[in-house]
């Protein structure tokens, strides 16, 4: 009965702490429609928030509000492929690695040779994926780097 | 003659009567001159003749004259004592000379004009008065010119014999003198002309003669000589320059078709993991029924098999290795052939490997995983050709000296042979050998990318491959690595520039 009273005192105040945590924001940019779909598909699955941006130049723009706006709304992952129309994922990761350090990005290139990884690593890149590579990997990496709690 | 001459002389019927005109315009002037020379003679013997034998004639008319007028003198005014002198005189004188022409000695005035004691030609005779005394009345000696007419004619007839074998003679000896020192040895330089004007400047004739045609020939062979050498120095330089160009056009379509290969594989890359993605989400739905599984787990496999295609072709056109370490080709061989035995035993084929003491130590710079793929490549082609043909295939690795076949200069390389005595190659697939795709074997046996994954490596080390082959009697690859010193003694600059001046070669006309 005390028990259940100071249970009640303790809720009423004080609003019930919420435990359900907006899911972390990816921005995954491919301008494969196809393949676009299909990772965003695996992604939202596993529970992400999916930020689509089907270009180089979009991905630009989104990477340049992104800097601006406040922590909560920023992604917290960023999915790019490599060669886009508009900008490549490359210019874009330089871009952000001027005012932020700490966004981890996976980069996508199709049989992209070894300058194109050493340079994504040289920025910071967390993993850099040669297409075609198996989806399992993908979700694995992206686990990793952004666990679902 | 000239006939005769023509056919005892060898070579062509051109040279023979070059040397028979030539022989005849020496013939005429000689000739000429012979009866000029004979000519002149003979007037001057008739000449000669006759005047002997008119002084001797006059000679004998004074003296005979001279003794019959002192005996008619003698005799005084008695007309049968002068008769008998007479007689006797000309008895002996008629004996005395060739019976005829009678000589005729008489008692006869002096004719008016007539100068005694001179010989004169007087109605074909030659007479000769010999005053007798101081009586006004002479002894007349009178002779016939048969006499001479018959000398001049015996003089003449020997002139012109002596003239004629003389002009024969030295005609046969010009005209075959001439043939012999003139037609052999023209004919000799004309056939010899012939030769070298055919194109064979490699003929030797040896003119051994110290006369002016044996120098001209003499001459014409130093200059034959010449030509030959320069011709020869020519074809090489051509010859140089057209596998230079052979090599690079090659290389310059194999860098194209890399190009074309890298390009179509990013642009394949993103669909391929559309594909594979697809269908591993299919392999993930527990509620799919198992023939949809099935061909879900096909399609897997297919889209893995491609992407190993497509990574091998990038293989090749990748210009740059990022690694690139030196590695001792014999070492690398070993190891290969160790991981391949296995295979070559079940094709029922021994794989043997020799080297020199050289190509022993030797080092390449060259990773050595890349070689090893090269080599291991080589080995399963030889292994696939000797299939059913052979028993052996061979690795040798030693060194030698060898210019690329770009061009430049010969250097010290390594290389490693791999010969077969399996099907060969047909000669019209000897180029495209190389060529992404390009593949001999069955469907399904090849990619047809080995061979020219195989010729990127090495054209990064900074080498090539070399191929010989006969059709049915197998196929040797050479793979030709610019020597490193002994391992770690060189720096690497070296290697990085060589490399260099080959890529731009390679990309100079893409």
């Amino acid at each position: 009965m005390w028990a259940e009273a100071t249970m009640t005192t303790l809720q009423s105040p004080i609003p019930e702490p919420s435990y359900e945590i907006d899911p972390p924001l990816v921005l995954l940019a491919e301008d494969d429609d196809m393949f676009r779909q299909l990772l965003s598909g695996i992604l939202r699955r596993d529970g992400y928030n999916v930020l689509e941006a089907k270009d180089g130049a979009r991905l630009r723009r989104l990477v340049e509000e992104l800097l601006q706006s406040g922590r909560d709304t920023r992604p917290e992952l960023i999915i790019s492929d490599v060669r886009m129309p508009g900008a490549s994922g490359l210019g874009v990761l330089e871009l952000l690695r001027v005012y932020d350090w700490y966004t981890p990005v996976i980069l996508m290139t199709a049989f992209g040779g070894p300058e194109v990884e050493a340079r994504a690593r040289q920025l910071g890149a967390a993993t850099v994926f040669s297409k075609p590579f198996a989806l399992e990997d993908f979700r694995r990496r992206v686990q990793d780097i952004l666990p679902m709690l | 003659m000239p006939s005769a001459i023509g056919r005892r002389m060898h070579g062509t019927p051109h040279a023979r009567l070059l040397a028979v005109k030539l022989a005849r315009k020496i013939l005429a002037p000689v000739v000429l001159l012979l009866m000029l020379i004979v000519g002149l003679a003979t007037v001057l013997a008739v000449t000669d003749e006759s005047a002997i034998f008119e002084d001797d004639l006059h000679n004998d008319h004074l003296t005979l004259g001279g003794a019959v007028a002192a005996a008619v003198e003698t005799a005084g005014d008695d007309p049968a004592w002068r008769e008998r002198v007479l007689r006797a005189v000309v008895a002996r004188e008629a004996a005395s000379r060739h019976g005829e022409p009678p000589l005729r000695v008489e008692i006869a005035p002096v004719p008016a004009g007539v100068t005694p004691g001179i010989t004169v030609l007087r109605g074909g005779r030659f007479e000769t008065y010999v005053p007798i005394g101081n009586r006004g009345s002479a002894v007349r000696v009178s002779e016939s010119k048969r006499d001479l007419d018959q000398l001049q004619a015996r003089t003449l007839r020997h002139w012109l014999t002596t003239g004629t074998i003389l002009g024969l003679v030295s005609a046969a000896v010009v005209l075959i003198g001439g043939s012999w020192f003139l037609g052999r040895p023209i004919s000799r330089l004309a056939a010899f002309a012939r030769r070298v004007g055919a194109g064979d400047l490699r003929s030797e004739e040896s003119f051994s003669g110290n006369d002016e045609l044996s120098e001209l020939g003499r001459e014409m062979s130093s200059m034959c000589r010449d030509l030959a050498a320069a011709k020869q120095r020519v074809s090489d330089e051509a010859e140089k320059r057209l596998a230079a160009v052979h090599a690079l056009r090659h290389a310059d379509r194999l860098g194209t078709v890399g190009q074309l290969a890298a390009g179509v594989a990013h642009e394949l890359g993103t669909p391929l993991n559309v594909v594979q993605g697809r269908a591993q989400l299919i392999l993930e739905d527990t509620s799919a029924d198992p023939e949809t599984h099935e061909s879900a787990t096909v399609i897997v496999d297919q889209v893995v098999k491609m992407t190993r295609i497509i990574r091998q072709l990038l293989d090749f056109a990748r210009t740059k290795s990022s690694d690139e370490i030196r590695s001792q080709p014999f070492m690398v061989a070993q190891k290969t052939l160790d991981l391949l035995r296995a295979m070559a035993k079940k094709e029922d084929i021994e794989l043997s490997l020799e080297s020199t003491p050289a190509g022993r130590e030797a080092a390449a710079s060259i990773n050595e995983g890349l070689l090893g793929q090269v080599l291991a490549n080589l080995i399963v082609n030889a292994i696939h050709a000797s299939a059913g043909h052979a028993r052996v295939v061979s690795v040798q690795v030693g060194t030698v000296m060898a210019a690329s076949p770009l061009g430049g200069e010969a250097q010290r390389c390594v290389s490693v042979t791999v010969a077969d005595s399996g099907s060969g190659i047909d000669p019209s697939h000897i180029d495209h050998l190389f060529e992404p795709f390009f593949t001999t074997k069955e469907v399904g046996k090849g990619t047809g990318l080995g061979l020219s994954v195989s010729y990127g490596i090495v054209r990064d080390a900074g080498g090539w491959i070399e191929v010989t082959s006969e059709l049915g009697r197998g196929a040797t690859f050479a793979v030709m690595l610019p020597a490193a010193d002994a391992i770690g003694t060189r720096s690497a600059l070296d290697v990085g520039g060589g490399n260099h001046d080959h890529t731009a070669i390679a990309h100079s006309g893409a």
